[in-house]
């Protein structure tokens, strides 16, 4: 116990200590502030304008968010995958001599502080912008931080450290709160089309007795009625069997035998988590449901020396990859277009829009393109292997073959973005050519760019930081092809205007990427 | 005292160590060999109460999983973690309170200059290269003062100099009274360690050998006379 609390103290302060002197401590924190107020007066000018003060909207928002959150903590504590153990915990933890109890606790620090920090949250703006008194919300707060946390801490130590009932029941219990989300879910799906939809129809959903005594669930959305709208039987018996089955829970988990079977889970969780942070690190996706590929059987001729050899080298693990160079990201991309497609269609987008229809396509990629990250592919692994920095070539060269196999993609993903909203807003072959070659060039803007924003400032700024002068540069080069592109369309047409911003941004992009070659010189990261 | 009776671990369907038992007296080593996938480590893992695995345990005579068999009990894993935001200095202080050691300031001190991380006290977990975090994991392991310590691969990564240290610290050890596990299948850094010698393959203790009954036979010998085809004691 001594030792957690020396651990939890050390590692905050030290936490705290370090931020202070980074720089980009603070441009974060402006950020979260400016953040927050915005939040903040932007949820009271809805709340003022829209007249939804009441505290029955606040007992329906807390219902939603109740009905979504228990069963998935239950689900997550049920897999053994919600609370978030790390390898140094599972090398200086699990074998000292704390109660596997106890570490389970520790590790739920960060559940119950999101308890209590919901209930000042509630309480706070309950009292402010809804219409509800200073003792209701103190005891909205009182309740949800003290009974809530020991109901969380119980169900953890229930699904962790339990060694009586075996793995066949958890995953029952996962099953069992599957169902009932989904029941939930259909049952509003069901109202929704039967009936008109409005605000007050999801209240009338969420003060169905049923939904109040479904077991702990429906019993935390009961004493969160009794105590803002005032009691009824139904509330009064489901706050009753709440305080019940709180006192029971905890009572079975203190009484609960638990040696610490749980740590191999644990220990496989904080193996997986620690390849997650990696991955996150790198800018990989992480899929949950993906499974490790079986690879085929493949071969290439290298028709090529020096760089070259890098571009086979990839075909060759692309050919053994049983989708080739697809994946998850082109099955984005023809969603990306088939949204662009129905939703222009059951909008009138060609009405609405006249001629300027052939705008939507490359507007929305822009968009998207600007705004997510991108997803880490081959090219960016070629960074972490010694050799190539070793074969003797020109870094520009390297930088080419590395990242061509890119382009080809990009080709691909770019006729799935748009030919769909091509077909259906009645765009013709020239300006689909044109957009497909835009968001090529876009694709390609985006990868050295981030390779540059790489080179030039490492993890000096840390990773917001790189992010932020990465969008810079990305902003830059678009701004300057829409202006070009915006002048030639005045000028020369609406089609000239594409080639011009292609042009130009062709041409920013090959600079980016002779700067970004750097990279591929030498294998030091700028710290 | 370290006991180990009929322990089973199965992995889904496939078994990867199938009823082991063995025992290493106090104050004597015992040195778990083996290839690669022979299941040192899972049993390893299993002594340190971080798997499940049917059979049992014994530190000191306690059960392995019970907090007073795991305060007299230090383990070295293969692969060191180090918590990023604490200092080298500060993973010891934790481990002082968490087993309530009575180690001192002062011995702390010896055992930092011992394995010349001295100058590295104020240095923070994320700031350690892989054989700094394997001496870190070391200190962290003496600072338990323990009666049973296992060693998992531990010279792996460690400097010349901090491998001659490790093997005098692991003879003081034994002269302490302490009994001591290492896994390993470097086999020239534990030549001069060694009391028992349990050789591993595919799951099962396929030879046993005890120093003095082997008359200080050279322990690559022993090992390859199992391993390459023969019998053992």
């Amino acid at each position: 116990m001594k030792g957690m609390i020396y651990l939890y103290q050390r590692t905050i302060l030290n936490r705290i200590k370090y931020a202070l002197k980074r720089p980009v401590s603070y441009i974060l924190g402006v950020f979260i502030v400016l953040y927050i107020g915005m939040i903040f007066f932007s949820f009271q000018t809805m709340v003022e304008e829209g007249q939804i003060g009441s505290a029955e909207n606040v007992v329906t928002i807390l219902s939603g968010i109740i009905l979504l959150l228990i069963p998935g903590n239950i689900i997550a504590y049920s897999k053994r995958k919600g609370l978030i153990f790390r390898p140094s915990e599972v090398h200086f933890v699990f074998s000292a001599p704390v109660s596997p109890k106890m570490v389970l606790m520790f590790a739920g620090v960060k559940s119950f502080a999101v308890n209590i920090l919901l209930g000042i949250v509630v309480a706070v703006l309950g009292s402010f912008w809804f219409e509800i008194g200073i003792l209701q919300a103190l005891g909205f707060f009182l309740f949800f931080s003290v009974f809530e946390s020991i109901l969380e801490a119980s169900l953890i130590i229930f699904c962790y450290g339990n060694e009586r009932f075996g793995e066949k029941f958890f995953k029952r219990l996962v099953v069992v709160m599957y169902l009932f989300m989904a029941v939930i879910a259909g049952i509003a799906v069901f109202l929704l089309m039967t009936r008109e939809p409005s605000f007050q129809l999801i209240q009338e959903y969420f003060a169905f007795p049923v939904i109040q005594l479904v077991p702990i669930i429906g019993w935390t959305i009961a004493w969160i009625r009794l105590l803002f709208l005032g009691a009824d039987t139904v509330s009064l018996i489901g706050t009753v069997l709440y305080l019940a089955s709180v006192l029971l829970l905890f009572i079975m988990a203190r009484k609960m035998k638990c040696t610490g079977a749980y740590y191999e889970d644990a220990m496989k969780f904080a193996d997986d988590y620690q390849k997650i942070r990696q991955n996150q690190k790198k800018g990989i996706a992480n899929i949950p449901w993906k499974k490790k590929q079986k690879l085929r059987e493949a071969t290439v001729e290298y028709k090529g020396k020096f760089a070259k050899a890098i571009y086979f080298r990839q075909i060759l693990e692309y050919k053994k990859n049983p989708t080739f160079i697809f994946g998850w990201n082109s099955l984005l991309c023809f969603g990306l277009g088939a949204v662009i497609a129905v939703v222009g269609y059951f909008n009138d987008a060609v009405g609405q829009f006249g001629p300027g229809k052939i705008f939507i396509i490359p507007g929305v990629v822009a968009y998207v393109t600007f705004i997510f990250t991108g997803y880490a592919t081959k090219w960016s692994k070629e960074l972490e292997n010694p050799y190539t920095y070793l074969i003797p070539d020109t870094p520009l060269k390297k930088v080419w073959y590395s990242t061509k196999i890119e382009h080809y993609r990009a080709i691909v993903d770019g006729i799935l973005v748009t030919v769909p909203g091509a077909i259906v807003f009645g765009i013709g072959p020239v300006m689909t050519v044109l957009t497909v070659l835009l968001y090529i060039c876009l694709q390609a803007n985006r990868l050295y760019y981030n390779m540059l924003a790489d080179a030039l400032v490492g993890n000096v700024l840390g990773n917001l930081g790189r992010s932020l002068v990465k969008l810079l540069f990305q902003g830059v080069a678009m701004g300057m092809g829409i202006v070009a592109a915006a002048m030639a369309g005045v000028l020369l047409g609406v089609e000239t205007g594409f080639f011009v911003m292609i042009a130009v941004m062709t041409v920013l992009t090959f600079a980016g990427a002779v700067i970004a070659s750097v990279s591929f010189t030498r294998m030091e990261v700028m710290e | 005292m370290l006991e180990i009776e009929e322990l089973t671990k199965k992995y889904g369907k496939y078994l990867a160590v199938d009823h082991v038992s063995f025992t290493v007296p106090t104050g004597h080593v015992g040195i778990l060999l083996g290839p690669n996938g022979a299941g040192k480590s899972t049993i390893i893992k299993s002594i340190a109460g971080l798997l499940r695995y049917q059979g049992g345990v014994g530190i000191e005579h306690m059960p392995a999983r019970t907090l007073e068999a795991k305060r007299v009990f230090a383990y070295v894993p293969e692969v060191p973690a180090m918590f990023d935001a604490l200092t080298v200095r500060e993973h010891i202080e934790y481990i002082r309170r968490a087993y309530d050691s009575d180690i001192t300031d002062d011995e702390v001190n010896q055992l930092l200059v011992r394995f010349e991380l001295d100058d590295k006290q104020k240095k923070l977990g994320r700031e350690l290269s892989k054989g700094m975090m394997q001496k870190v994991s070391i200190c962290c392991a003496l600072a338990i003062k323990p009666k049973v310590i296992l060693l998992d691969e531990p010279m792996v990564g460690l400097d010349p100099a901090a491998i001659k240290e490790l093997k005098e610290v692991v003879l003081e050890l034994k002269q302490q009274g302490v009994t001591v596990l290492i896994s390993t299948h470097m086999l020239e850094m534990v030549k001069e360690l060694w009391d028992h010698m349990f050789i591993m393959e595919k799951g099962k203790i396929v030879g046993s050998f005890n120093r003095e009954e082997e008359k200080d036979a050279d322990i690559e010998e022993l090992f390859f006379k199992i391993t390459e085809g023969g019998e053992a004691s």
